[in-house]
């Protein structure tokens, strides 16, 4: 009850100042209002760029599409504007042995700007050089794909001459086997042949030594015919009988016959043809040796020719293999350098791209910090540094009853906050309706720990400017030890260690769980827990710093 | 009937002796004046007497009954009227009335007829619901009064109550005061370093030297004593070379 009593005079006290209102109600949401219309205006093509260039040469089609101002001169002067802000980068555009280089030059003061303005610029060059490269590799991947013909079509020829080579082998295998055969043929008659060819020599020259003698007969014995014939017809025109005519047309009959024989041996061997015979067959002894040269050279010749062909035939085939293997390359290679334009894209984990809802959690936890720092501390300031604060604590009333009512007050003027910050969050910011229990939840262990700092710290320091001081400290502490100076997921580990325990820290992504990443309790928990073992403490430090506060007053 | 009685107090701070074995004793329905030097030991008193404060030996009794570790019957059953105001500007009389009337635990019909009586008395009753940031400065006195009263306490004690204050409005305000203590049975405990005042308005006087009690009498008898001299003599001289 007397909770409630003091809790009424805090809200009156409080209330009947106007700027307390004021700084509880309008500020969180101009702050908000011009969060949002801040955040809603960054964009990395807010960002000057001054392209200075050595000569226009320079300013190829792809660098003369980005945007900013082309001029030249001098890197210096850009400088110079650069390190009044008036510019956000200068690129300098020179050459080295005909390799265009673009030399960046930023505001390196400002990690958040130094990083948005490296976005930029190699938003840039990577854009264009990706435009590039795919334009290079589109010619590559062409020329690759009719290199692949050509030997695809190589290929084809070699297969057909090795199929051709192989029938060709083919064919001088069975000539060969023909003309071996022709040999073997040949040398059945050869051997014997030659074997007799001593015969025939001596045989022959022995004709030739007759032949003169028989020439000589021959004439004598046909001569001789002539003129027996002579007597015949002679005797017959003497009138003998039929009988002896008969005898003597006989013996007549018998002289032809052997005149016919005389003719026809005259014929054959009383001409030249004979000799020539004889010497053709000489002539044949002699040609014997050469017919069989001729032969086993043509045996010979066809197993180099053949030899030949296995070799030509093994060198396609490994010039094939070759030009396998080449084709396996050039086809690796081909997609390899099939480079597909390498596009990319950015995808929020949360779905979201608008910057006031992915901020809200960081202003809600500003807010909530610095109001319950400030606020408490204020307050706290306010009531001890008061002659009416000797007033109460003489009361028979307990020290925590104070403490109680002074938290509650706190917590009061902080609820009205969150609660415009929710109506804010769910009308404009598009933060869900049904998590304002985890929300309210989140606000009262957040604020709890803020609160019970600012009033420790305000109970603990007699001067009220001095607790101001350390508040304002603590709340700049809780800002460096966070993602607000430096994101944690660039920190070394053990800062990030440090900062997850920073309450500040816990509240940004408590809210941002339960307003963007749509967390409930159950994940929450953990968060709950640690700031409830704050609480702990920081209510251990509380009753402390009163005690010693109270002590300071009775002297 | 003594109502207040301080037996042996002894305060230290830091080893060094604030209180030295200070006794006295306030009557009921006396106006007891203390007095003395800075750095004597009166705020120190005060600490102890309001609760702020513990004695590190001693005895203190409150109508008759020891309230050395008691201190919440001590604290109510005091009113305390510090040299400075000690009531919420923003607040209304009324709401600052029945504000600390709420922390003594008074309850709500008693505490309304008693505030009226006080204003009735005090004179305030036509800012009964004004801010106290509109009062002069005598009416802020007296509305601390009242406010010290609400909880009746048998015992008020006055820190320098009229500093700040004219002449004028001094005599006012211990008119104010003088009127409660006869017509409230009010022990009224003044701790103050005007002398004039402790002459005119007190009936007994403590002196308070370097955290001892010099002399502790009626101040008729401190008359008596110094015949035509006046309190400020008095002092003077016990203050500066011996005891009663």
């Amino acid at each position: 009850m007397k909770v409630f009593r003091i809790f009424i005079k805090n809200i009156r006290t409080i209330s009947r100042n106007w700027s307390y209102f004021f700084v509880l109600v309008f500020f969180p949401f101009f702050l908000i209002l011009s969060s949002g219309f801040v955040l809603n205006s960054i964009d990395v093509g807010n960002i000057n760029v001054d392209f200075i260039y050595q000569n226009t040469n320079l300013i190829s089609q792809e660098i003369s599409n980005f945007p900013g101002n082309f001029y030249p001169g001098k890197v210096s002067s850009c400088i110079d504007n650069l390190r009044f802000s008036r510019v956000g980068a200068c690129v300098y555009l020179h050459e080295n042995e005909s390799v265009p280089i673009l030399d960046v030059y930023y505001d390196g003061s400002n990690k958040i700007v130094e990083q948005y303005t490296k976005q930029l610029i190699l938003d840039m060059i990577s854009k264009k050089q990706g435009e590039i490269l795919k334009k290079n590799s589109e010619e590559v991947s062409k020329n690759v794909k009719s290199y692949q013909v050509l030997f695809s079509e190589a290929q084809e020829k070699l297969i057909s001459t090795e199929d051709n080579l192989s029938s060709q082998k083919t064919e001088l295998i069975n000539r060969k086997k023909k003309v071996e055969s022709l040999r073997n043929d040949y040398l059945k008659v050869y051997y014997p042949l030659k074997n007799s060819e001593n015969d025939f020599f001596k045989t022959k020259e022995a004709i030739d030594n007759n032949r003169e003698e028989i020439n000589l007969d021959f004439q004598n014995l046909n001569d001789s015919t002539f003129s027996v014939l002579e007597i015949i017809n002679n005797l017959n025109s003497t009138g003998l009988s039929s009988s002896q005519k008969k005898d003597l047309d006989e013996i007549k009959s018998y002289v032809l016959n052997v005149q016919s024989f005389l003719d026809l041996y005259e014929k054959t061997y009383g001409s030249n043809s004979f000799y020539s015979v004889l010497g053709n067959v000489s002539e044949m002894y002699s040609r014997l040796d050469e017919i069989k040269n001729v032969l086993d050279g043509t045996v010979e010749d066809l197993d180099l020719a053949i030899a030949g062909i296995d070799k030509t035939i093994s060198d396609i085939r490994n010039y094939l293999i070759k030009i396998n293997d080449s084709s396996v390359s050039l086809n690796d290679f081909s997609n390899k350098t099939q480079y597909p334009g390498l596009e990319w894209n950015f995808f929020s984990v949360f779905g979201v791209d608008d910057p006031v809802l992915l901020s809200f959690p960081l202003l809600v936890s500003i807010i909530i910090m610095f109001t319950s720092l400030i606020l408490s501390n204020m307050i706290t300031s306010k009531q001890t540094h008061e002659k009416s604060y000797q007033r109460e604590i003489i009361s028979p009333v307990k020290s925590g009853t104070f403490l109680i009512s002074n938290y509650l007050i706190n917590l009061f003027f902080i609820f009205i906050q969150a609660v415009v910050l929710f109506a804010i969050g769910v009308l404009w910011v598009g933060i869900p309706q049904n998590i304002y229990g985890l929300y309210f939840f989140g606000v009262f262990l957040i604020s709890t720990v803020f609160i019970f700092v600012g009033m420790g710290i305000s109970y603990f320091l007699r001067s009220s400017s001095l607790s101001s001081l350390v508040t304002i400290f603590v709340i700049m502490f809780s800002f460096v030890l966070s993602s607000v100076v430096a994101p944690p997921l660039l920190t070394d580990p053990f800062v990030k260690f440090l900062m997850q325990f920073n309450p500040f820290v816990i509240s940004m992504n408590y809210f941002k769980a339960i307003f963007i990443v749509h967390q409930g309790w159950s994940y929450l928990s953990l968060k709950a827990s640690f700031l409830g073992f704050y609480i702990f403490v920081l209510g251990i430090f509380l009753i402390v710093s009163k005690s010693i506060h109270d002590r300071r007053i009775g002297g | 009937m003594n109502f207040l009685v301080f037996e042996q107090i002894t305060k230290s701070f830091s080893k060094k002796s604030v209180l030295n074995e200070v006794s006295f004793y306030v009557r009921k329905g006396e106006i007891f004046g203390f007095v003395g030097r800075s750095g004597g030991g009166k705020s120190t008193l005060l600490n102890i007497l309001t609760g702020l404060s513990r004695a590190d030996s001693g005895k203190i009794f409150l109508d008759g009954k020891e309230v050395t570790r008691n201190t919440k019957f001590l604290k109510q059953n005091i009113g305390f009227v510090s040299q400075t105001d000690s009531l919420f500007p923003e607040l209304t009389l009324r709401e600052n009335c029945f504000y600390f009337g709420n922390l003594y635990s008074v309850k709500k019909d008693l505490m309304q007829t008693r505030f009226n009586k006080l204003c009735n008395i005090l004179n305030l009753n036509s800012v009964k619901d004004k801010k106290l940031s509109v009062f002069s400065g005598g009416m802020v006195k007296r509305a601390n009064i009242l406010v010290s009263l609400i909880h009746f306490p048998e015992l008020l004690i006055l820190d320098e109550p009229t500093t700040g204050l004219d002449a004028i409005l001094r005599d006012n305000l211990w008119s104010y005061i003088k009127k409660l203590n006869k017509s409230e049975k009010i022990s009224v405990l003044l701790v103050t370093h005007l002398l004039d005042e402790v002459e005119n308005n007190c009936d007994s006087v403590g002196i308070l030297k370097k955290g001892k009690i010099v002399a502790f009498a009626p101040l008729e008898d401190y008359q008596k004593k110094y015949p035509g001299r006046n309190f400020k003599e008095v002092f003077e001289g016990i203050i500066n070379y011996e005891s009663i």
